[in-house]
């Protein structure tokens, strides 16, 4: 009998072992690899084309997982712990402060830019957007465009202030609204509010709000966006891009787990498959680079006051 | 917990409402329309509910679809069969688990006419403890509402040079000199036609604009602003202008077109609300979109502008719903998905256009036929409203209860002796025609305000102290608020009696309504009949008809007539539908098909809904 137990004991060891090894092998903690080890990475639902591009390829296991900020602190989807994210700086630097303000480590490691386009906007023609008095729509003051949706309540889409993308395409014209002197903390949170709720239809991800503008005619007046995106939607009576006298990049980036490799995503997102998922999102694939370390926190504030 | 009850009871009634409207001839019908797809042989079969103004795009989409590669689905084949059912009538199927009870095959995919539908659908789902059926969904085409209005009246307001909306409408509907005070007294009084907004998409969509625009709001309208004395006012005022509801906008649409013919259109109606895509129908010379076998469009002699109302408007955005229903296979659902993309793709979004909506595919650029020559500005509308929050919406719905129209009707109920046949030919011991009918006319009572006035005619041969009378007024025309109970106990006193004099007895009571006429109401008489022309001698039955139609007709024509709506009700298969159809066009009503004495209910509260 002692012997039977005694080898039942060894069998649950060398289990043990085995999975310790594994993981110690896959470079992972042998919770998140598939079995051909292949990294999880998970986007941003705007960014999801990225994603099965490097899953169609076999880079990445498939079926990515859409990822974004409300639960980008814990870099786990349905209990599988990430190996990477695809996103919009500076969305990871948002989430470390996230976590840091949960009392948890932070979990996201540096990111690489993987493609930017300066931020436009696009209009309609036939569809003169109300503006404060001055203002013009070329060249872009974003002062102007901010002042728009919250003096004259002109419809701007510029997403729900709350995830990666929209906090990207958001950046230009909260700067507009920093005070004198003050710094993003300082942002009247009503001003804000009131650029999210100038269009009379609800807030959405680029993507969806490119289509809105040019099918439901009336919905927005002013579309904030990447150039290269918003110079896809040019036609003869539908949109026209608009250059921005201050540039403001909005940047896709991929950052891995703290502790995670991704080098082989990093190498394969430069494939010819991937770069052409990359122009679909509105940027030029393998240009650009990280924003400054302080627009994280900028944007925290931004977003904290959205949803105040 | 007051506002959830009364909400749930008022979405109840939108959907009770919309339910109607499924079962009408006339409009969001319950009939496959399958002409042409042909045998699906071992496909696997997608049955699809969409809003009647789009079923002709989507059979011409199915034809494509089925038999071609887009269609392969694995080993087999998909083959999609689409059937036209009014946005509400389906709301109300779906929520009660869609009922096999010939209402048509449950669905698999469901595109009603706003995504509005689908949110009340789950809306009523959660209510009752239930899952949603419907999620996100492509929005594949889109068509916003608008003011329709002959070109000449448009003229004369100086749109588009000069923006015009449902202030206007306002001003106008109150006005003393009418179209006089811009230079036109030849055309009367201003005149509006809206759909019932409990029914119909376009009469919703139209209620939330001018709302909107009394509050001088775009977005966020709220209980204060409902309760505002200058909105109520307002309402008041677009409302006294109305020529009368009803279930569709396809009436308005048709009678406009037939007055069209004899050039009297501009008398009418000065104005309809409906969707763009019906102005263009209407200006090619197809006034309901659906052309019938043998029936060839011809351009109207005046044509509509649409105006686009300046304080913005809404869309309607035909949503196509994958269905989350247990009815629902995996392999259907697949299915379903290929035809959603195949009907995005840039070749079926061109088809989208030529049927006159607009491409939900921004890929797909607005021309032809969304262009200034059809009467619609493809650069317009240049504001999109917000959709009021659900309790809003339904505050709003209670109250234009109050602030419709008022009406001045009088039911003529048939009671001849063919009325005591059984309802149901194969349950002879079951309910009679009568017994049915009754209980519908009963019931659609409580659908009347309380000023409405209200009386009740019946008519068969030999009534009377002497026996040769051919009706007998039971009420006379007056306020509910008196009458309601007295109908109701009237009505539940009736048996079968004699013969159906049915020319005489309606000439009388169009004559009676007219001496009685009052042009602060709707004036109307609701005739319910289950038969043809009965008095005893057919010899004179064309003669007797002839001469009834012009009276109808002189009654109605000109910009003095006092216009008197006959709405027939064609009851059981022995009515002669063709026959009371000419009796409602004559009067720019309609007819009501209720052919099936089980749908009489449904039909009745279609009626009612013109008031």
């Amino acid at each position: 009998m002692r012997q039977r137990i005694l080898a039942i004991v060894g069998a649950i060891a060398l289990v043990v072992v085995a999975l310790v090894v594994r993981g110690i092998v896959t470079g992972s903690d042998g919770a998140s690899g598939t079995s051909d080890a292949k990294p999880i990475v998970a986007c941003t639902s705007d960014l999801m084309a990225v994603c099965q591009a490097l899953a169609d390829s076999g880079d990445i296991a498939a079926n990515p997982p859409t990822l974004d900020l409300a639960r980008a602190a814990i870099a786990t989807v349905d209990n599988r712990p990430l190996d990477g994210w695809i996103t919009w700086d500076p969305a990871p630097g948002i989430a470390n402060l996230d976590a840091e303000a949960g009392g948890k480590t932070r979990p996201w490691s540096t990111a690489q830019a993987l493609g930017t386009s300066p931020l436009g906007i696009a209009t309609l023609i036939g569809i003169q957007p109300v503006l404060p008095s001055g203002c013009s729509l070329s060249p872009v003051v974003w002062d102007c465009i901010a002042r728009a949706a919250v003096e004259e309540q002109t419809p701007v889409g510029i997403g729900t202030g709350t995830t990666a993308g929209s906090l990207a395409r958001l950046y230009p014209l909260a700067q507009a609204l920093v005070p004198k002197g003050g710094d993003f903390r300082d942002i009247a949170a009503a001003d804000l509010k009131a650029i999210i709720d100038s269009p009379n239809v609800a807030q959405a991800d680029f993507p969806n709000q490119a289509k809105t503008l040019v099918t439901q005619r009336g919905a927005l007046d002013i579309l904030v966006g990447p150039s290269a995106g918003l110079n896809a939607l040019r036609g003869t009576r539908t949109a026209v891009a608009g250059g921005t006298a201050e540039a403001v990049n909005a940047t896709v980036v991929l950052v891995s787990r703290d502790g995670a490799n991704i080098g082989s995503v990093a190498k394969a997102a430069t494939s010819d498959t991937t770069a052409q998922a990359l122009r679909g999102t509105g940027v030029v694939p393998g240009t650009g680079r990280l924003a400054p370390e302080g627009r994280a926190g900028e944007l925290y504030a931004v977003r904290d006051k959205v949803d105040s | 917990m007051h506002i959830r009850t009364t909400a749930v009871r008022l979405t109840a009634l939108v959907l009770a409402a919309g339910l109607v409207t499924a079962s009408c001839g006339s409009g969001g019908g319950t009939n496959a329309n399958q002409d042409g797809l042909g045998d699906p042989g071992d496909c696997t079969v997608i049955d699809m509910a969409v809003s009647s103004e789009k079923i002709d795009l989507m059979t011409a989409l199915a034809k494509s679809f089925n038999g071609s590669d887009d269609a392969k689905l694995g080993d087999g084949c998909a083959f999609v069969r689409p059937f036209s059912k009014a946005s509400g009538g389906a709301t109300e199927l779906l929520a009660t688990g869609w009922p096999e009870t010939g209402e048509g095959e449950r669905p698999v995919i469901w595109s009603p006419a706003a995504s509005s539908w689908g949110q009340i659908l789950n809306q009523r789902l959660a209510d009752d403890g239930q899952s949603a059926l419907v999620g996100d969904a492509v929005s594949f085409q889109l068509t916003p509402l608008v003011i329709a209005m002959p070109k000449p009246m448009a003229d004369a307001l100086g749109y588009p040079a000069k923006p015009v909306g449902w202030a206007d409408i306002a001003k106008l509907s109150t006005s003393k000199e009418g179209w006089a005070a811009y230079g036109h007294p030849e055309w009367g009084a201003f005149k509006l036609g809206k759909t019932n907004p409990n029914f119909s998409t376009s009469g919703l969509s139209a209620l939330i604009g001018q709302t909107y625009a009394a509050a001088g709001k775009t977005r966020g309208l709220s209980q204060e602003d409902l309760d505002n004395p200058k909105v109520t006012a307002f309402a008041k005022n677009v409302e006294s202008s109305v020529v009368h509801y009803g279930d569709i906008t396809m009436n308005f649409l048709n009678n406009w077109f037939r007055t069209d013919r004899d050039g009297t259109s501009l008398l009418y109606a000065s104005a309809v609300a409906v969707e763009e895509k019906s102005v263009i129908d209407y200006n090619k010379g197809n006034p309901d979109g659906i052309l019938k076998p043998g029936e060839t469009p011809r351009k109207p002699r005046v044509p509509l502008v649409a105006i686009y109302p300046k304080e913005g408007t809404l869309y309607s955005d035909s949503p196509l719903y994958v269905l989350n229903a247990d009815w629902v296979t995996a392999t259907e659902e697949k299915a379903a998905k290929q035809f959603i993309d195949f009907v995005q793709r840039p070749s079926a979004q061109k088809k989208v256009l030529e049927y006159g909506f607009r491409p939900g595919n921004p890929d797909v650029t607005i021309g032809a036929p969304i262009s200034k020559a059809n009467g619609v500005d493809p650069d317009q509308p240049s504001t999109l409203l917000q959709v009021p929050a659900p309790p809003v919406l339904l505050s709003m719905l209670q109250k234009w209860r109050e602030q419709r129209k008022g009406a001045r009707v009088l039911l003529v109920l048939d009671v001849s002796g063919s009325m005591k046949e059984a309802a149901d030919p194969k349950n002879p011991s079951g309910p009679t025609k009568l017994d049915l009918a009754k209980k519908a006319a009963i019931e659609a009572l409580g659908e009347f305000k309380s000023d409405d006035q209200v009386g009740l005619r019946i008519f068969t041969t030999g009534l009377g102290s002497n026996q040769d009378a051919d009706f007998q007024d039971l009420l006379k025309v007056q306020p509910m608020s008196a009458n309601r109970e007295g109908l109701a106990s009237k009505i539940r006193d009736q048996f079968p009696q004699n013969a159906t004099p049915l020319y005489a007895v309606t000439g009388d009571a169009f004559g009676d309504m007219v001496t009685q006429y009052d042009p602060t109401k709707i004036n109307a008489v609701v005739l319910l009949t289950d038969g043809k022309n009965d008095d005893g001698d057919s010899s004179d039955d064309r003669q007797q008809l002839t001469s009834l139609l012009e009276k109808l007709r002189r009654g109605t024509d000109g910009e003095n007539a006092k216009s008197v709506r006959v709405f027939p009700i064609a009851y059981g298969s022995d009515a002669d539908l063709n026959t009371l159809t000419e009796i409602a066009e004559a009067t720019n009503a309609a007819a009501y098909d209720a052919s099936n004495p089980a749908t009489i209910t449904k039909v009745f509260t279609a009626v009612v809904s013109n008031f």
